[in-house]
């Protein structure tokens, strides 16, 4: 399915590696909002890579949300929106996008 | 002089022999034509990824040397930010947003396309943060983080807390 709509697999693999380098997603920020048990996490992210970037899952220590795939046009902010329960402080979040791409931030809650 | 004698059977056998070759020309240039035709996707393909490589290294070296400096003034509850780029390319701030600190952590105030341009070395003075989308904060009172975003994925933080303002 990675290389489905493709002319060959050589094609292919050049196409999807050139698509994954033109794809970049910087994690900007995390805050969260509401209380407890009910809050919910957001991280602000920007596309400042020259392909739009679709977010397929979202990692955050070693639970795996499955979100609404999320495009984020290039050169734009977007709020992404996790609710999940943290404990402890330091965590580290991962973004894996519809590329394959994996963008990772670390993070530290109250 | 000598003349040739030429044997029917061999004239017959040229003759077939010639089709053959006919034959045989057909499928080499169809073969050069879809091996040419290969090539040239892949190379084409291969073209794609090293501009895709190059593009790559090129924001990432650009990305790791922007850097912004900040200085203010807090009037009350108005902040002027100074913003000086003190790293080695042009900076281009795209967005900026406030963020509440305490309590339920809203976003205050968020602007799209402020398109702030410096060259290195050059710096923007007296930016009002209250005025961020006419939003008129008074950072007195409001404890906040302010997010200055450029194009290349960077972000620059002030952090305002009790009236104080903190930042790189």
């Amino acid at each position: 399915m990675y290389y489905s709509g493709e002319a060959g697999l050589l094609s292919g693999i050049l196409r999807s590696n050139s698509d994954q380098n033109f794809e970049r997603l910087g994690m900007i920020y995390f805050f969260e909002n509401g209380t407890a048990p009910s809050r919910t996490l957001y991280f602000v992210v920007y596309n400042y890579g020259a392909r739009n970037a679709t977010v397929d899952k979202v990692v955050i220590d070693t639970v795996t949300t499955s979100v609404t795939p999320l495009t984020i046009p290039s050169g734009e902010v977007t709020f992404l929106q996790v609710n999940q329960t943290l404990s402890g402080t330091n965590h580290v979040v991962s973004i894996i996008t519809g590329r394959n791409n994996v963008f990772s931030m670390q993070f530290r809650t109250e | 002089m000598t003349r040739l004698k030429v044997h029917p059977a061999k004239i017959k056998f040229h003759g077939k022999r010639g089709i053959t070759n006919v034959l045989g020309a057909l499928l080499f240039v169809l073969a050069i034509v879809l091996i040419t035709g290969l090539i040239a996707t892949v190379s084409n393909e291969f073209g794609n990824y090293v501009r895709s490589a190059d593009y790559l290294y090129n924001i990432e070296r650009e990305r790791s040397n922007e850097g912004l400096v900040f200085s203010h003034s807090l009037q009350g509850g108005a902040l002027y930010l100074n913003l000086t780029n003190c790293g080695g390319v042009s900076l281009n701030l795209v967005r900026v947003m406030v963020i509440e600190h305490d309590g339920s952590s809203d976003i205050l105030a968020a602007s799209d396309g402020i398109n702030i341009l410096l060259n290195p070395g050059m710096s923007r003075l007296n930016y009002n943060a209250s005025d961020i989308s006419n939003a008129n904060l008074d950072f007195s009172s409001v404890n906040a983080t302010i997010l200055f975003i450029s194009t290349r994925g960077n972000s620059f933080v002030v952090v305002v807390r009790d009236g104080q303002a903190y930042h790189s």
